[in-house]
């Protein structure tokens, strides 16, 4: 009754993930470069995604594009209203000192900019 | 006829190919009404250890899936405390996914479960991002490991709902704060509910599992 899985590495199904993204925001068309933004707690590692993402993209038939991957900061509203960037999770709030706090930005992933062959005059 | 290059300055957010799968377990978990905590944490901190003595003491009906890269050993241990397990061997992969899951619940009869434990593979950073469609997420660390894995491993604990910190009666032989640790899960994540905790004494254990027993009650 137990399941046996085969193995895949965690950050290559990630940069499938963006490759399906990518190829639906410019329709099918040729990707020649794109860059790409990895929030500081979305739990991937920038390195392993960037030595995965040339490869699917073109195995996505997305062209052979230069692909930049940049970290974005957390982003924090504490309770007593101020948003700030942590570059440092575990530092308080800068106005209040405290950490009642929600993160507002920095588990996603996000394609930033894409740029593309455009055949149509 | 050359191709023009464009530059499109975008903002999509992408959605992992899981989400979809995720969300189909966490509705179908919804409907059964089974409350699914997510265990998260290192290779031998004691997640197997903390699901004995939990489900020794929980007054629910529940079930375990169990991910490791190789073995069925953990299921086994679960299986000899008379709840029903099934183990995943994902041969390799370093954390589980929602499809994974969605194939050991097909072994498992939900309607006959108030609670069901997913223990993910040992591993603090890979599974923290992968929503199996869990009610909560539950970050397991322990004394021997060191006070400072909420400050190195936010991803998790800023997405767990408890933290458990196993193995309390070894502090007197470690250099551990347990002062530090909590403090820096609150920092991490003011809404955290942490549990210090033994599964070799059992102390603490109580107030784990009576946690337990109102959130799955919440839900239902």
């Amino acid at each position: 009754m137990d399941v046996q899985e085969k193995a895949s590495v965690h950050e290559l199904g990630i940069a499938r993930d963006i490759c399906v993204a990518a190829a639906r925001e410019v329709r099918g068309r040729r990707i020649t470069s794109m860059t790409v933004e990895v929030g500081a707690l979305a739990g991937v590692s920038c390195d392993a995604l960037d030595f995965c993402m040339t490869q699917v993209a073109i195995e996505t038939g997305l062209g052979e594009p230069v692909v930049t991957i940049r970290e974005s900061p957390a982003v924090f509203r504490c309770a007593c209203g101020r948003e700030y960037e942590a570059a440092d999770i575990t530092a308080p709030c800068p106005s209040c000192g405290g950490y009642e706090r929600d993160l507002v930005s920095g588990a996603d992933i996000v394609i930033r900019e894409i740029e593309y062959e455009d055949g149509t005059q | 006829m050359t191709a023009k290059h464009r530059t499109a300055r975008v903002s999509r957010r992408v959605v992992p190919w899981t989400a979809a799968s995720a969300e189909s377990n966490r509705s179908e978990f919804h409907k059964r009404a089974v409350y699914v905590a997510n265990l998260i944490g290192s290779p031998g901190c004691g997640k197997t250890a903390l699901l004995e003595a939990t489900l020794r003491k929980l007054a629910l009906r529940a079930a375990v899936i169990e991910g490791d890269i190789r073995t069925s050993l953990d299921a086994e241990r679960i299986r000899a405390t008379g709840t029903p397990a099934v183990q995943i061997e994902t041969g390799g992969a370093c954390h589980l996914d929602p499809a994974m899951v969605a194939r050991a619940v097909a072994q498992l009869d939900l309607s006959a479960l108030d609670v069901l434990f997913i223990e993910n593979v040992g591993n603090l950073v890979c599974p923290a991002g992968v929503d199996l469609g869990e009610d909560i997420k539950v970050a397991v660390t322990s004394v021997p490991e060191g006070d400072e894995k909420p400050a190195k491993y936010p991803a998790l604990f800023i997405r767990a709902a408890a933290v458990v910190i196993n193995k309390i009666d070894l502090l007197p032989h470690v250099d551990y704060s347990l002062e530090r640790a909590t403090a820096d899960c609150r920092k991490v994540n003011h809404r955290a509910e942490v549990f210090p905790l033994s599964c070799t004494t059992g102390q603490g254990i109580d107030a784990w599992v009576a946690f337990l027993q109102r959130v799955s009650r919440r839900s239902r």
